[in-house]
């Protein structure tokens, strides 16, 4: 049955490289209900598509419109000269709704295709080196070079000298192609071609700089650690300029052992043991970042080993063995591992949102990737390079290239963008949009906000198969029900497209209500026809009429009031 | 399982499931340094690269080239039967120090002579205890240079060997009796507890490891390696001996006292000079290099 509508499949296809080396088609699967992506690189150079949305499949039954279907992939690889076809997973709306539906067919007339496609190589577009020349009657010196992926070399190398501390702690940015740089209480933004484009001072004190991400295109969080915990710095990026917005101290990592042992007979011997293995816990921590984003929201995971105290009563019995001992060990020494994911608000606030231990098996089937980076490697797919102490050594595959010419190469970095999938704002989490979960809330100043982010007034969970205006009707909320009229989104689509039932919801109880109280469904109801009537042509026929009038003699609602309200659509 | 074998010029090893193969090392470097080099080393599930008992001022280099390792296996210094109880369970040596290998006991002091049969005679004093025997410690350091071709999870181990327990002293022997002549002898004094053993003290660990794959890290180290340190506890120290009764009283036309009872030998001495009876071997430093990252 679901195959009925198959027949009419409409394909469409955009070419997305200007080159024309490369196309892609996305059409439904005859097969199954699924959405296909089609690629062809007809080119001499390998592509990589962190994401590919196809927005606005739109399925119609017999000319009236049913559902809005976005779909898309992570994370493809086009090698040269090849067709790739990938499918999106099953979506069980779709599959619920041809039930209900058998005839439905899609169309793609009002689709668009994103994506964020681009040369495989490019990823490592430039090549920095950090070359220490001071035994080569020479200085300390940072160079920048092209690599050129198809000749498996470098080019165009630029030196700059002094320019970057060797104790210099180096951040690709996801979504911000700038290089963060951190040394000596200063943080740094370096251009792809080596320019230093800002300086601003960061003093963080006792803590250590761990790490940074970029989580939009001039929004950074970066992270350091003290005994206390984790801390998260929310900073800007834009016009060339760093600035900090908000910092957040958090508990994450904290280490407190002062609770473990109950009065060790050794406790100062202990605490100064604690305090120093602390102190150098930053050897033991590492940074990841999920590889999915969310639209407001970003997830770490920090991976960690604690020192470990084991508190021991001697068991030699004679008065001299009395009383608890506590050793502390070595980070490294047991399998206290500690995996904790961070789930942070950017948006708005700065905060932790949930925060939960994970397991090694969970973490690996988590998208998450390094935001420590190498020093002596980079790699993107099949490309690295890798650092020798004066030579660069090139691979891709079984080929490999040295270049020479470096004197003692204390690091290289890439200005490749960390791999995640930048996340839109109609994404759905658990199911609902971002727009949807503000309108429930009855969140007016984020709704709006997310409006002007592009989030869509018409998107239906897909869970509830509602759409924010269905919500916004149900609940009655006069303010968002305008919000999002005024945003494009039309009752006449929306669930409550029946006068009569929205009647019924909004007057139920009504006589129960003060006078005072009664004011907020007749303006709820005088509001609803009118921006209907404003959207959609609302007109009423006389026998609809009568049976509201009708009703509203059984929910005690004013006949005058109705009347003047139903006048202008009669 | 134990097996033994030249491993100087091995080019590759795989070690059997649940089996511990003991490294002979033969062969020196040219820094002193026992080195044996692997072109491969498969490590399969509960195995044991065992590092034998060598002096505990030298040095093992181990370098890999490939290393697999299926399931938990093992590169370790330990000493005797516990060994197997240790690594092939998921007992922690912290926890359980009394489980670690320990050094032979020795024998406690012998008693003092009785003299139970002479009037008036004064018994033998007990004797000492002897010292507990130092603990083993493991080598002084352990190298390993390797590069990760696949790993569940390795445990690298150096557990030490705690000290033996000191001897107790022997007890005083019974003085001997009065008569209308003499007093009673007096009872010899108990013999002093031997000192408790020194623990056994662990080395350092310089690991360098490279791998072609990405693997999820804490700082510098992945989190499917665990670096064990175990340090011996030092031995109980002896008891002291009880001293011997004193010679039974006379009691005739006249009283003649009895012997006074010998006094009880005292626990041996502390192993350390600050007095403290409970402690742990010393543990070397721990470095860990990506060489990645170096």
């Amino acid at each position: 049955m679901i195959n009925t509508y198959l027949k009419h499949i409409v394909l469409f296809s955009i070419y997305i490289s200007c080159t024309s080396l490369w196309a892609l088609d996305v059409n439904v699967d005859k097969k199954v209900n699924r959405v296909q992506f089609h690629f062809k690189n007809t080119g001499a150079v390998d592509y990589f598509c962190p994401k590919v949305t196809a927005t606005g499949i739109s399925y119609y039954d017999q000319g009236e419109y049913i559902y809005s279907l976005d779909a898309s992939i992570q994370d493809r690889f086009i090698p040269a000269e090849n067709q790739r076809t990938f499918v999106q997973e099953d979506s069980q709306e779709l599959i619920d709704l041809f039930k209900d539906y058998p005839t439905m067919i899609p169309q793609f007339e009002n689709s668009q295709i994103n994506h964020n496609c681009e040369i495989s190589s490019s990823r490592l577009n430039h090549i920095f080196v950090i070359d220490d020349r001071r035994e080569c009657h020479g200085d300390f010196e940072v160079k920048s070079f092209d690599f050129d992926s198809g000749k498996l070399n470098l080019k165009n190398g630029v030196s700059f000298n002094n320019l970057i501390d060797k104790n210099a702690k180096i951040f690709n940015l996801s979504n911000i192609r700038d290089v963060l740089i951190y040394e000596n209480g200063y943080m740094k933004m370096m251009s792809p071609r080596g320019e230093i484009v800002t300086v601003t001072p960061f003093t963080i004190g006792k803590e250590v700089f761990l790490s940074a991400a970029g989580v939009d295109n001039e929004t950074i969080i970066a992270m350091t650690y003290s005994l206390e915990g984790i801390k998260f710095y929310l900073i800007n990026y834009s016009s060339n300029v760093l600035t900090i917005v908000k910092d957040l101290q958090t508990e994450i990592a904290k280490l407190d052992f002062t609770s473990f042992v109950e009065n060790p007979m050794n406790q100062d011997e202990m605490n100064v043991i604690v305090k120093k293995i602390s102190e150098e816990i930053e050897k033991y921590m590492s940074v990841y970042l999920n590889k999915t984003d969310s639209y407001e929201s970003i997830e770490f995971v920090f991976s960690f080993r604690a020192p470990i105290i084991r508190s021991i009563k001697p068991f030699f019995r004679g008065g001299e063995y009395s009383g608890t001992k506590a050793y502390v060990f070595s980070p490294y020494a047991n399998s206290y591992l500690n995996l904790v994911k961070a789930d942070v608000l950017f948006k708005g606030d700065l905060k932790v949102v949930n925060s939960k231990t994970l397991s090694i098996e969970q973490f690996q089937k988590m998208g998450f990737i390094p935001l420590n980076p190498l020093k002596r490697v980079v790699s993107f797919k099949e490309y690295k390079v890798s650092a020798g102490k004066n030579n660069l050594i090139l691979q891709f595959k079984n080929e490999r290239t040295e270049v020479s010419g470096f004197c003692n190469i204390v690091k290289i970095f890439s200005d490749k963008l960390t791999n995640t999938v930048k996340a839109n704002v109609n994404d759905y989490y658990n199911g609902q949009t971002l727009l949807e979960m503000a309108v429930k809330s009855q969140d007016y100043e984020k709704a709006l906000r997310l409006i002007s982010e592009g989030a869509k007034v018409d998107y239906k969970s897909s869970i509830s198969r509602s759409s924010p205006i269905d919500w916004a009707l149900s609940l009655k909320d006069k303010e968002m029900m305008t919000l999002l009229v005024n945003n494009g989104a039309r009752i006449g689509t929306s669930k409550y497209r029946d006068v009569g039932k929205m009647f019924e919801l909004n007057f139920l109880n009504y006589d129960k209500l003060n006078q005072e109280e009664k004011r907020k469904p007749e303006l709820f109801f005088s509001e609803y026809i009118r921006l209907y009537k404003n959207t959609s042509n609302l007109v009423l026929a006389n026998d609809k009429i009568a049976v509201l009038i009708e009703m509203s003699q059984n929910y005690k609602v004013p006949r005058k009031y109705l009347e003047e309200v139903l006048r202008e659509i009669q | 399982m134990l097996s033994m074998s030249s491993l100087a010029h091995a080019q590759s090893l795989e070690i059997k499931a649940n089996s511990i193969h003991e490294l002979d090392l033969t062969h020196l470097n040219e820094q002193g340094v026992h080195e044996v080099h692997f072109g491969k080393l498969i490590l399969n599930d509960k195995s044991v690269l065992l590092i034998p008992s060598i002096p505990s001022d030298q040095v093992v280099k181990i370098i890999v080239d490939e290393l697999e390792v299926h399931g938990k296996a093992y590169i370790a210094q330990a000493f005797d039967k516990k060994l197997e109880y240790l690594f092939q369970s998921n007992a922690n040596p912290f926890d359980h120090f009394n489980l670690l290998s320990t050094a032979q006991n020795v024998a406690r002091g012998r008693d003092g002579s009785s003299s139970s049969e002479e009037v008036g005679a004064n018994a033998g004093h007990g004797e000492n205890g002897a010292d507990g025997i130092a603990g083993k410690s493991t080598i002084k350091k352990l190298i390993l240079d390797i590069h990760i071709k696949k790993i569940d999870k390795l445990v690298i181990a150096l557990i030490s060997q705690n000290g033996g327990n000191g001897g107790d002293g022997g007890n005083g022997g019974r003085g001997g009796p009065a008569d209308a002549a003499a007093h009673g002898g007096n009872g010899g004094n108990g013999g002093n507890g031997g000192k408790g053993g020194l623990p056994g003290n662990t080395g350092s660990v310089e690991l360098y490891w490279q791998s072609d794959y990405p693997m999820i890290l804490t700082g510098e180290l992945p989190v499917n390696i665990q670096i064990l340190q175990a340090p011996g506890l030092v031995g109980r120290p002896g008891r002291g001996g009880n001293g011997g009764l004193g010679g039974d009283a006379w009691h005739g036309l006249w009283r003649m006292r009895g012997g006074d009872n010998g006094a009880n030998g005292a626990i041996g001495e502390s192993a350390k000079p600050n007095n403290e009876y409970f402690f742990f071997g010393s543990v070397g430093n721990v470095k860990v290099i990506n060489k990645d990252n170096q």
